[in-house]
């Protein structure tokens, strides 16, 4: 496998993007060895805290301790939490099994839980989050330094990365509002046939500047550093891979948000029975197609980087 | 951040001030297919008028940027200040005395060669040029070759399957001569013309004849290999042995 020469500041990556089943724990897993087997130290966390099998995805047994322990005992440290793998530059903290209410964890349990996977000793770290755009999910993303969405080319994952954007976006944009009407105005343009009539964030953020010059020119430049990544999976053509460059176009034009696209992955074989042996691709097959996506994906991912354009 | 109404023709293709035509041409394609109808990419965001009304930006920003003459015209637009939408554009540019040459962008029929018997294509340019000045003191309006000449993309979706005869008309449309198109693409006079005229015993192998017409095309501004797929059945065909 060739050496990447990555850099070695700390970054959180956190994966989402909308809806199930687009392989974003096959994404997170993989992504998370090839950044450990270019020699960083990395951790790959569970916080899909509804259904967390990254453990299986990695091949390794049920860990004894998981991420609802720590969240739920205040007396544990994260890094008791922590669990060594095969690999090893690569660690891993299991995601709550079994305990339904850690699915939703209170405001202050959340912050904790950042502020001590910011304060871990470890080169990079890989959050797989879960399906959907509840407020868990978006916050972690917008927590990362970098949000990946991992989306497959077909109308229902499409549009569900477009509302998960969105979703994002917007709950970014709250946080700068303390005014009512304007948190109001924000919540209503969620909605696509709102009353006020904004359908797009330029809209909104014009209407927002109308109500406050200042807070609308913040949210100019918020929506600017807002730069989620994409990764297609399950490519099967170059048609296919085209629609990754379609949407940077689209999410462009519509919602002025920078995408970059940092690679896809192809529809194969290989990828299923990886799956079905719990044998992580890019931990053996080194020099397998599959693998090497993973290398670009990392390349593009750690140098704010992405793909050429066609 | 802006609306795509108020973006400048290199805001709507995404491209830099300085992009080549190769460039425009690429961004064109790129802006085109996404907002194609039934496009996996924007169907959940735009509605269809909004789509139409984009793709009706997206071409005027080609015909504009790809046209040396109004491109600079547009240039000096937006260096005088203005923020470059499609509106004040078309606002602006009939009182510049450097473009008296074509109608207002706008004056766009839908598919170019049915701009001299279809009616609405009338009314449209109409509303769309309020107050076109030049069209009172200059030169009459000549609505098909100049509307065709803008009206590449409705000409291409009018052509059914490329052949020697859309090519030649594709050519005329841009007011380019045989010869312009050999000065571009380096081949041979006699080439070009077999391939317009469809002189198929004339023509080298197959492989040459594909990679001539994609470079036509190209210097056409047609999608390179779509036209040089049809040409090649009709090629093809044409050209099989009797079994």
């Amino acid at each position: 496998m060739p050496v990447v020469q990555f850099l070695r500041d700390k970054e959180i990556f956190a994966i989402g993007g909308g809806k199930g089943g687009t392989g974003k724990s096959f994404v997170a897993s993989n992504l998370a060895i090839v950044l450990a087997k270019s020699n960083n130290r990395t951790l790959l966390i569970d916080a899909d805290l509804g259904g967390a099998n990254l453990h299986t995805c990695l091949g390794i047994p049920s860990p004894n301790v998981t991420l609802s322990d720590y969240i739920q005992n205040p007396a544990m440290r994260i890094e008791d939490v922590v669990v060594d793998t095969p690999l090893r530059n690569l660690h891993l903290i299991s995601g709550a099994q079994d305990i339904l209410d850690i699915a939703n964890p209170k405001y202050t349990q959340k912050v904790k839980l950042l502020r001590a996977i910011q304060s871990l000793d470890v080169d990079f770290i890989v959050l797989d989050l879960g399906a959907g755009t509840n407020f868990n999910t978006l916050d972690f993303f917008l927590a990362a330094d970098k949000g990946i969405m991992v989306v497959v080319p077909e109308p229902t994952s499409i549009e569900n990365a477009y509302r998960f954007i969105k979703a994002a976006l917007y709950r970014k944009l709250k946080l700068l509002a303390s005014e009512p009407r304007i948190k109001e105005a924000i919540d209503k343009a969620m909605d696509k046939k709102n009353a006020l009539g904004l359908r797009t964030p330029a809209e909104l953020v014009e209407y927002v500047g109308q109500l406050d010059r200042s807070v609308g020119e913040r949210m100019i430049q918020e929506v600017g550093r807002f730069r989620p990544r994409l990764v297609l999976n399950q490519v099967r053509s170059f048609g296919d891979v085209r629609i990754g460059y379609l949407m940077q176009n689209a999410c462009l034009k519509y919602f002025g948000v920078r995408v970059d696209f940092l690679g896809y992955i192809e529809n194969d074989d290989e990828v299923w029975q990886s799956i079905r042996k719990r044998e992580p691709i890019a931990l053996n097959g080194g020099y397998s197609r599959i693998a090497q996506s993973f290398q670009t994906i990392a390349q593009n991912l750690t140098h704010n980087l992405q793909l050429k354009p066609e | 951040m802006k609306s795509f109404r108020s973006q400048n023709y290199y805001e709507i293709l995404g491209i830099s001030r300085y992009a080549s035509p190769e460039e425009i041409r690429h961004a064109y394609e790129l802006s085109r297919q996404t907002f194609m109808q039934n496009s996996l990419a924007t169907y959940s965001l735009f509605s269809e008028e909004e789509n139409e009304e984009i793709l009706e930006l997206i071409s005027q920003a080609y015909e504009t940027l790809l046209n040396a003459d109004l491109r600079r015209d547009y240039d000096y637009f937006l260096d005088s200040g203005d923020q470059g939408s499609h509106q004040a554009w078309v606002a602006w540019r009939p009182a510049r005395p450097t473009a008296e040459r074509s109608p207002p962008p706008s004056a766009k029929p839908a598919a170019g060669e049915a701009a001299s018997d279809s009616p609405p294509a009338a009314a449209q340019a109409a509303h769309a040029s309020p107050a076109p000045e030049s069209a009172a003191v200059g030169t009459p309006p000549q609505p098909k070759a100049a509307s065709g000449k803008l009206d590449l993309e409705g000409f291409v979706d009018s052509v059914e399957s490329f052949n020697g005869t859309a090519l030649r008309r594709a050519r005329e449309m841009q007011g380019m001569s045989v010869r312009d198109i050999c000065d571009q693409t380096k081949i041979r006079q006699t080439y070009v013309e077999y391939i317009e005229n469809e002189n198929f015993s004339g023509l080298p192998a197959e492989v040459y004849v594909k990679g001539f017409v994609k470079l036509m095309a190209d210097s056409l501004a047609l999608p390179a290999e779509k036209v040089a797929r049809e040409y090649m059945v009709r090629y093809r065909e044409a050209t099989r042995k009797p079994a």
